[in-house]
C-alpha cells in the first residue's frame, strides 16, 4: 500500500520537474538564441518478490513476481537544434548557420560560450555582448568607423571616413563541443563547459566542421509553441494519473482501517 | 473461520501489490521506452480442507489463497519524432544492448547523447554497443546519419552499426533504468532485419485509461475482501456471544 503511494509520488514528482522545463521553454519563445530542454526519464529499480523460475509447489513459475519503485528524471537535455533566422538589419547581428558557439569573457576571466549574437560596442568600441561581456578574440571597433562588414570566415573589417578601402580589424573565432548537450546552462543564453561536454576547440568560421556567419540576422529561439503546448497538456494530464493513483492508494488504506470496529 | 480471515488478508495483499505495479506504470506513462507490466492472479491450491468437506486429519500449511505473477507487455508504444540525430527508435522488435557498471543490459528507449570519450551512450552513462559488443565512437564533426539496418555514418565515412538484438522476452527482467537483464544463456545474436528510425523515440506503451480502468477494479476488489472479513468477523462474534445463550 505504501508502496504505491511512494510510488505515485515520484510519478508525480517527475511530471511536474517535467512542467517547469516547459514552462521555462515556453517563457523563452522570444529568446535570441534560445534553445529548447527537454527532460529524459527512466523507471526506479525493480523489487523482485518472487524471481522467474522459481519452483513453487506445483511447477516452475514462468514468471515472478516484480514491482517498480515509479519514474525519475535522469536528464534535462539541451536540444541544439537550429533555430529561425531573423533579419535586423544591425551589422553587430550575427547568426551561426551550423555548428558553433561565440566565446564570450565573464568578469572572473573565464569563458562564457553562446549562441546569440546580438553584439553592441561598449564606450571603448570593444565588440560585447548585451551583458557587457567582451567578444573573444577581442575586437576593437575604430570610433570613425562608418560602415562595418563581417564575412562568412568571421573576417571583420570596417570602411572609415578617412579611407574609402575596408581594412581588416579583427578575426572572429567559434568554438565547438564534442557534446553540446553536456553543456551547463547558466543562464543569460550563456553556457560553461563541463567534464561531459568535453573542452572547447575554437577554428576559423566556415572551416571544417564549424558553421558559417551571417551578418544582420539573429537566432531566434528554437521553442515551437504547439509543441509545447502538447507538452504541457501531456505532462498535466501525467501528473493527474498519478494522483489518482495516490488517491486510490487513500482509499483502500482507509478501507483497511475499517476492518476493525 | 479464521482461514476465512486469511484468505480476506490475503486477497487484500494482493490486490495492494496490484496497485502498486498500476500506480508504476502511471508514474512512468512518460518514461521513454517504458514498458507496462501487468499483474495475474493465480488461484492456489490450499489446504485441503478447501478440497473436501472437512476431511479429517493433520491441517496442511496454510498457503496464501492468491498467487499473482507479473508479467511485462512487450509492445510497441507509439513513436514520436524529435529531429534529434542520436535519438533513436525500433519499429517492431527488437532491444538496443548497452554496457552498464552491472553487466550488459537491453533497452529499447533509444534517448541517447555523446559521452565525453566521443562515444555513443545513453544519459545516464551506459555505453551502447555496436557490432563485436564494443562501443560506438561517434566521428568528430560532420552529419551523423543512422540507416534503418543501425549502420551510423557520418559524410558518407561508416562508423559503425549499432546492434540490435531480438531475444525471447518471456525471460528478460527489468532491472530500473528503463533496461532489461538478460539470463546469461539467452542467445543475443545481432537480430536481422531490423527497422531503426533515426530521430524519432518510443513512447510509453502504458494505456491511461486501461490503467485507471483496473485501478477502480482493483480497489473495489479490495473492498469486496475488507467485507468478507468483517462478515467473518460477524459470524465469530455470534458464535463466541450468542450460541451459549439460550
Amino acid at each position: 500500500m505504501i508502496r504505491a503511494l511512494w510510488t505515485a509520488g515520484t510519478g508525480m514528482q517527475a511530471q511536474q520537474l517535467n512542467l517547469d522545463v516547459v514552462a521555462n521553454n515556453m517563457a523563452n519563445v522570444n529568446t535570441t538564441g534560445f534553445k529548447r530542454s527537454r527532460v529524459d526519464f527512466q523507471d526506479l529499480l525493480y523489487q523482485t518478490l518472487q524471481p522467474a523460475g522459481t519452483r513453487t509447489g506445483g511447477g516452475e513459475v514462468p514468471s515472478g513476481v516484480q514491482v517498480g519503485h515509479g519514474a525519475r528524471a535522469i536528464a534535462t537535455q539541451k536540444i541544439f537544434a537550429q533555430g529561425n533566422f531573423q533579419q535586423t538589419e544591425n551589422p553587430l547581428d550575427l547568426v551561426i548557420e551550423g555548428d558553433g558557439f561565440f566565446q564570450l569573457q565573464r568578469q572572473d576571466g573565464s569563458i562564457a560560450y553562446t549562441r546569440s549574437g546580438s553584439f553592441k560596442r561598449d564606450s571603448q568600441g570593444q565588440v560585447v555582448s548585451s551583458d557587457g561581456l567582451v567578444l573573444q578574440p577581442a575586437v576593437t571597433i575604430p570610433p570613425d568607423a562608418v560602415s562595418i562588414s563581417i564575412g562568412t570566415d568571421g573576417t571583420i573589417s570596417v570602411i572609415t571616413g578617412t579611407s574609402p578601402t575596408p581594412q581588416q580589424v579583427g578575426q572572429l573565432e567559434l568554438a565547438r563541443f564534442v557534446n553540446p548537450a553536456g553543456l551547463n546552462a547558466i543562464g543569460r543564453n550563456n553556457f560553461l563547459p563541463t567534464a561531459a561536454s568535453g573542452t572547447a576547440t575554437t577554428g576559423q568560421p566556415g572551416s571544417q566542421g564549424y558553421g558559417t556567419l551571417s551578418q544582420g540576422f539573429v537566432e531566434s529561439s528554437n521553442v515551437s509553441v504547439v509543441e509545447e503546448m502538447v507538452n504541457m497538456i501531456a505532462a498535466q494530464r501525467a501528473f493527474e494519473v498519478s494522483s489518482k493513483a495516490i488517491r486510490t492508494a487513500d482509499e483502500m488504506l482507509q478501507i483497511a482501517n475499517g476492518i476493525a470496529r | 473461520m479464521v482461514i476465512g480471515f486469511r484468505t480476506s488478508a490475503a486477497a487484500m495483499e494482493a490486490q495492494a501489490e496490484r496497485l502498486a505495479v498500476l500506480a508504476n506504470n502511471l508514474a512512468n506513462v512518460s518514461t521513454t521506452g517504458f514498458k507496462a507490466d501487468h499483474v495475474e492472479f493465480i488461484q492456489s491450491l490450499s489446504s485441503p480442507r478447501a478440497a473436501g468437506p472437512l476431511s479429517p486429519g493433520p491441517a496442511a500449511p496454510l498457503t496464501p489463497p492468491v498467487l499473482a505473477r507479473t508479467r511485462t507487455e512487450f509492445s510497441s508504444g507509439p513513436l514520436r519524432e524529435t529531429g534529434n540525430a542520436l535519438d533513436l527508435a525500433i519499429e517492431g522488435r527488437g532491444f538496443f544492448v548497452v554496457q552498464t557498471p552491472g553487466g550488459v543490459r537491453l533497452t529499447r528507449a533509444g534517448t541517447f547523447v555523446r559521452a565525453t570519450d566521443g562515444t555513443l551512450a545513453t544519459p545516464d552513462g551506459a555505453k551502447v554497443l555496436g557490432e563485436g559488443k564494443q562501443p560506438i565512437t561517434l566521428p568528430e564533426g560532420g552529419r551523423i546519419h543512422i540507416g534503418t539496418d543501425g549502420e551510423l555514418s557520418a559524410d558518407g565515412a561508416t562508423a559503425g552499426r549499432v546492434l540490435v538484438v531480438d531475444p525471447k522476452t518471456d525471460r528478460l527482467v527489468k532491472s530500473g533504468g528503463t533496461r532489461f537483464e538478460a539470463p546469461a544463456d539467452v542467445d543475443l545474436a545481432p537480430a536481422t532485419d531490423v527497422q531503426v528510425r533515426q530521430g524519432a523515440i518510443e513512447l510509453s506503451n502504458v494505456n491511461a485509461v486501461h490503467t485507471l480502468v483496473e485501478m477502480m477494479a482493483a480497489l473495489r476488489v479490495y473492498e469486496s475482501a475488507q467485507r468478507a472479513a468483517r462478515s467473518s468477523d460477524e459470524t465469530l462474534s455470534r458464535a463466541v456471544n450468542d450460541v451459549g445463550r439460550l
